[in-house]
């Protein structure tokens, strides 16, 4: 592989590993921000520790809708009758449960079977018995839009699914794959219709949508009905916004003017609707029962703006969900940090392609030759080493060769060397009482040396002599010696 | 060019190459001194003796002096008495000067290896009369750089050759015996022991009642005389046939016995047994050694002396005088390829 296309190709895998970096950061960044101006503010510190159970009624009812409760045994015919069912003996209803097939009952087992959780009961009367709260709108439930089924009230001229799911913010492809009573069905809506969503739906977009009913307690307070100010005020499905924690926003900048909202709306987003204190104002005694509730909510939303419904304010808070988890500093240190470790492995990259293509196009000079010993030095080695070998196996001969020693040289000083190897004999002890001793002895000497013929011939033989005079018999070894040989010529 | 250089007690011998061969040079290290009279003179001058003159004396070296010497009942005097340089002698520092002139080659030399009696590694302190440090500097004078080298050591890269010159030294010298340990001629111990044979020969000479006498009555102990006898009767000390002879044998034994028992006290001092370990073979050099049965009473002092070496086998140098200065020819051409490496 040329040098080139290895480089092209390191530089394209940086490229890659820093797109590959990068990506999130810029999604992050180039998104809209929160700024906690819009934030919309829920607290759910008054709902029941338990969770709650719901059941969704539609058909042949005065009151259809969502109802909750968190008691552990419910009746259907309780669900029933607080959705206002007039059903008689001989009626029968319908319901689903979490997409499964439909199964039909009487209204007699009503009194005994006891509602599940998430079911939606369709209830169908041989004729109706009441009328509806508005003649021209009518009631279907949907399974799947939300955690649980909810309840839509359409207009009598939107009986399409794709009308319906427009209306709630989703897009065609929910209405493509959403199935009416269990199938397929092209056909309009009617009331009492039990939708099935089978697509991903857009759960923060029904945030929004005023078609869906809100949640109503199955025994109310007051037992007031089905009054729609004694809703709650969390009425949106609060699982999707179960996660979001409670803001502390800061105040606006620019208050947007207030608008009169209708009744149903402003209970429908009480959690931050601006007309609260007008509908505080005019219906007060009807709020009472709701102080306790939305008390800890009231002085929050005194710096929370208004909610706009447009597309934009939507996706703000869309984003919002998400966003509000990583605080506004921490996302710029990360942000950075990618970028470095992206600017880094860029400048890795780079600095590998440099060194490669260094170290493969880098051109060494000639190598200067080594002069090579000649033969005639390698040949006198090999002889040197060939006589040295001799001489330490002791091979080579050895010719003497004459010293002329020196002669007619004149040396300084007195030569002493002689002198010191003179023997002295030993001394006598000198005084005035050995002097007779000491004659006397040189006396018995003398006559011992006469008795001795000296013959004349070698120094061996006066060696060889038996008697030895005193003079000659000096030392400790000496006396030893003298005497070893006397013993030996015994 | 590089030679060795032997420095004994008994001679001065100097090994050089020449051509294919060696050549060496040897001068006894003795000499005799004559009054210096008229009468003197005139014979020296007749039997056409060269010599010298100092205050008052005439100097004759070398073997006319041996045979002056032996003529005229005239000592001779040792130019390395005890092996050391004589003190407040100077006629004698300059013999001993002139005596290692006169043997060194007439060719131009570089370098050279002094084997001494005693070495300077034997740790007495330098004086006066140290003959290694006399020696180098009396080289130096000629522009020879001299290396110190010990006799043992010498000895083994002389006739250690087949043993990759590993195994143990022992030289025994006039005056001293060298004891050394070396690994590839590199010497792990040197020790050297101030007694050698001259200490017998006098022994000898005063139980035997060796004298002699100038013309002024004064005695000499005639050591000579001994070794004389000693080299012509070829002793045997393995089965010494008379009482001489039976002296003879006895005085080595002690010396030897000696000798070992403190090399095996100062080898256990030294602390080197690790590093000699697996040394099997001994080599003996010098003139002692070529006494017949030396090898037997070797084998028999290590033994004695208990020699803390496991010795398999004990070699007898050859009988030339110039094993040690070969060996210092050795050394000195080792060092002269090295240095001529350095420079190349």
């Amino acid at each position: 592989m040329p040098v080139s296309r290895r480089g092209f190709l390191a530089v394209a895998l940086c490229l890659l590993a820093v797109v590959a970096t990068t990506a999130p950061c810029g999604a992050q960044s180039f998104s809209p921000r929160y700024d906690g101006a819009n934030a919309r503010l829920v607290d759910f510190s008054h709902l029941p520790a338990a969770t709650p159970r719901r059941f969704a009624v539609v058909g042949d009812v005065e009151h259809p809708g969502v109802y909750e409760t968190t008691d552990k045994k419910v009746l259907r015919s309780r669900v029933l009758k607080r959705a206002g069912s007039q059903a008689l003996m001989g009626d029968y209803y319908t319901y689903f449960n979490s997409g499964l097939s439909s199964q039909s009952a009487s209204i007699f087992d009503a009194e005994t079977t006891e509602a599940a959780h998430r079911d939606v009961i369709v209830v169908t009367a041989k004729k109706p018995r009441g009328t509806p709260q508005s003649s021209a709108d009518f009631h279907v439930a949907i399974i799947g839009l939300a955690t649980d089924p909810v309840v839509v009230r359409l207009p009598a001229s939107q009986r399409s699914l794709s009308a319906l799911f427009f209306r709630l913010n989703q897009h065609s492809e929910v209405a493509a794959g959403a199935t009416v009573n269990g199938v397929k069905s092209s056909e309009p809506l009617k009331n009492g219709d039990v939708i099935l969503v089978n697509s991903r739906v857009d759960r923060t977009a029904l945030a929004d949508c005023d078609a869906i009913l809100p949640v109503q307690q199955l025994d109310p307070p007051g037992a007031a009905g089905n009054s729609a100010l004694a809703e709650p005020a969390e009425t949106v499905d609060p699982p999707v916004y179960a996660s979001l924690p409670v803001l502390d926003a800061p105040p606006p900048v620019a208050m947007t003017p207030r608008e009169e909202a209708p009744v149903d709306q402003l209970s429908k987003v009480a959690s931050a609707g601006s007309s609260f204190d007008t509908v505080v104002a005019t219906r007060a005694p009807e709020l009472e029962a709701v102080q306790p509730i939305l008390a800890p909510i009231t002085e929050p939303t005194r710096g929370i703006t208004h909610v706009q419904q447009t597309a934009a304010r939507r996706g703000t808070v869309d984003q919002a969900d998400f966003e509000a988890v990583t605080p506004a500093g921490a996302g710029v240190s990360i942000r950075s940090l990618v970028i470095l470790l992206a600017l880094g492995t860029l400048g890795l990259g780079i600095g590998l392609l440099w060194f490669a293509s260094e170290r493969r196009l880098r051109t060494f000079p000639q190598p200067v030759p080594v002069p090579v010993p000649t033969v005639d030095v390698a040949e006198t080695d090999r002889d040197s080493m060939a006589e040295f070998s001799q001489l330490v196996r002791g091979e080579l001969e050895v010719e003497d060769e004459p010293v002329v020693l020196p002669a007619k040289i004149s040396l300084h000083g007195q030569a002493v060397g002689q002198k010191r190897l003179i023997i002295h004999p030993p001394e006598s002890l000198a005084g005035p009482h050995f002097t007779k001793a000491a004659a006397s002895r040189d006396a018995e000497t003398a006559t011992t040396s006469r008795q001795i013929p000296v013959t004349a011939g070698s120094s061996a033989d006066v060696v060889q002599t038996p008697v030895r005079s005193r003079k000659d018999t000096e030392g400790l070894l000496d006396r030893v010696l003298l005497a070893m040989q006397r013993e030996g010529r015994k | 060019m590089s030679f060795g250089l032997d420095i004994g007690s008994s001679g001065v011998r100097c090994l050089y190459r020449a051509g294919s061969n060696l050549r060496g040079r040897r001068a006894p290290a003795w000499y005799v001194t004559l009054p210096g009279g008229q009468s003197e003179r005139l014979l020296l001058q007749r039997a056409m003796i060269p010599f010298s003159s100092c205050e008052g004396s005439y100097i004759v070296f070398g073997e006319n002096a041996a045979e002056l010497s032996r003529a005229l009942k005239l000592p001779l005097i040792p130019v390395l008495p005890n092996g050391q340089l004589p003190h407040d002698d100077p006629v004698g520092r300059q013999v001993a000067a002139t005596l290692i002139q006169s043997v060194l080659p007439a060719v131009t030399v570089h370098r050279a290896s002094v084997a001494i009696p005693r070495h300077p590694s034997d740790g007495r302190p330098k004086s006066s009369t140290d003959l290694g440090q006399f020696a180098v500097q009396l080289l130096a004078l000629r522009g020879i750089a001299a290396t110190r080298m010990h006799a043992g050591t010498a000895s083994i890269l002389a006739e250690l050759g087949d043993r990759e010159l590993t195994g143990v030294g022992v030289s025994l010298g006039a005056t001293s015996t060298a004891f050394s340990i070396a690994k590839h001629g590199q010497p792990i111990v040197e020790l050297t022991h101030d007694q050698g044979l001259d200490g017998v020969d006098e022994v000898v000479a005063k139980s035997r009642g060796k004298y002699l006498f100038d013309h002024e009555g004064n005695r000499y102990l005639d050591v000579r005389s001994v070794a004389r006898w000693r080299e012509t009767c070829s002793v045997n000390l393995t089965s010494p046939t008379d009482d001489d002879q039976e002296l003879v044998r006895s005085l080595v034994r002690e010396w030897l016995l000696a000798s070992m028992s403190r090399f095996t006290q100062e080898l256990e001092a030294a602390r080197v047994l690790r590093s000699a370990r697996g040394l099997t073979t001994m080599t003996i050099t010098g003139g002692p050694s070529r006494m017949t049965g030396m090898d037997v009473l070797v084998a028999d002092a290590v033994r004695r002396a208990q020699l803390p070496l496991k010795i398999d086998e004990i070699r007898t140098a050859t009988t030339s005088d110039y094993t040690i200065a070969r060996g210092c020819l050795i050394a000195a051409e080792l060092e002269q390829k090295v240095a001529r490496r350095a420079v190349a």
